[in-house]
């Protein structure tokens, strides 16, 4: 940007004072660490200003972006990923399962879609077992009411999957029961699918 | 959905829900979905914490509080939630002039 108050023709920089070269070619001169020397440019007095300038201009340049850098507020990404799990978290919550509390005017719950993440997560930690789908049949909204856990799996063809099912039962009884206050009255797992390890490829 | 400042309680009882133990997130109460497109500009200049994330509602003599909160996995989810439940009150009494009657605590996400 020009500087109003500096008359033209003061700056080392301006096209008037270099002797007929441009700043294009000195930048480039001077990134080829001035060779093959060219004499019009050596024994140009204006081009060597020029040159000089450039050169500073190099040598300071980093040290500005980098204060500029460190000035900068710092941004914080993570506010999208916030956003969009707060958008998550409300399209999947489904029904409100209620815990106990012994305060009159207290309502406390937990999602159903908190319990099928739940219930998803336990699958993560088992090798061997996909799960798809998760259902809760029954009035889970009323507290000691009977529930029934429904789960679509695949399981990997080389896993053993009985073993695998007791494990994920075995795991979510236990999730639920720590996690939730629903009446489990059963955990069905349904084999929907046998396929084939995708970390094997 | 409105903003908070600091000095408001929505905001307060946010930061302080986000210190109770085991508590690792809060949620927004109202829709959030529906107000993205309008408000996404506020939100990229003052980040999603701005918005009211916990709701209060004139009450019989008192306010009404809702919250979303999801919870680490570390410890039961329900102790969680009364625990959130009771800082909430405690709070309240401690910094309102009005009492809190119903809060609704709901775990949207453990772990």
């Amino acid at each position: 940007m020009t500087d109003p108050m500096m008359p033209p023709g003061d700056s080392p920089l301006d096209e008037q004072n270099l002797d007929g070269h441009t700043i294009e070619e000195l930048s480039d001169y001077l990134d080829n660490g001035r060779q093959p020397t060219d004499q019009s440019i050596e024994s140009s007095a204006g081009a060597q200003n020029a040159l000089a300038a450039l050169s500073r201009l190099r040598a300071l340049a980093p040290r500005i972006l980098e204060a500029e850098a460190k000035a900068a507020p710092v941004r914080d990404a993570s506010w999208f990923k916030r956003l969009l799990d707060q958008i998550g978290v409300q399209a999947h919550a489904g029904r409100e399962i209620p815990i106990r509390s012994d305060h009159p005017e207290a309502q406390l719950s937990i999602t159903e879609g908190a319990v099928r993440a739940i219930v998803r997560a336990v699958g993560d930690e088992i090798d061997g077992v996909l799960v798809e789908r998760c259902r809760l049949d029954g009035d889970v909204e009323t507290s000691g009411e009977p529930v029934s856990v429904v789960i679509d799996v695949s399981i990997y063809a080389d896993a053993e999957a009985s073993s695998v099912i007791d494990e994920l039962r075995r795991g979510v009884e236990s999730a639920l029961s720590r996690h939730t206050e629903l009446n489990v009255s059963g955990v069905d797992i349904v084999v929907r699918d046998f396929e084939k390890d995708p970390e094997e490829d | 959905m409105g903003y908070s400042t600091p000095d408001d309680l929505n905001y307060r009882l946010t930061q302080m829900l986000r210190k109770v133990p085991g508590v690792t997130a809060v949620y927004a109460t109202a829709p959030v979905l529906p107000k993205v497109l309008s408000t996404v500009v506020e939100v990229i200049k003052n980040e999603p914490t701005a918005v009211h994330l916990v709701t209060i509602r004139d009450a019989d003599g008192g306010i009404d509080i809702d919250a979303y909160v999801g919870v680490s996995a570390d410890e039961a989810a329900p102790d969680v939630c009364r625990r959130a439940h009771d800082a909430i009150r405690e709070y309240v009494a401690g910094n309102h002039d009005l009492p809190a009657r119903a809060v609704k605590v709901k775990i949207g996400r453990v772990g």
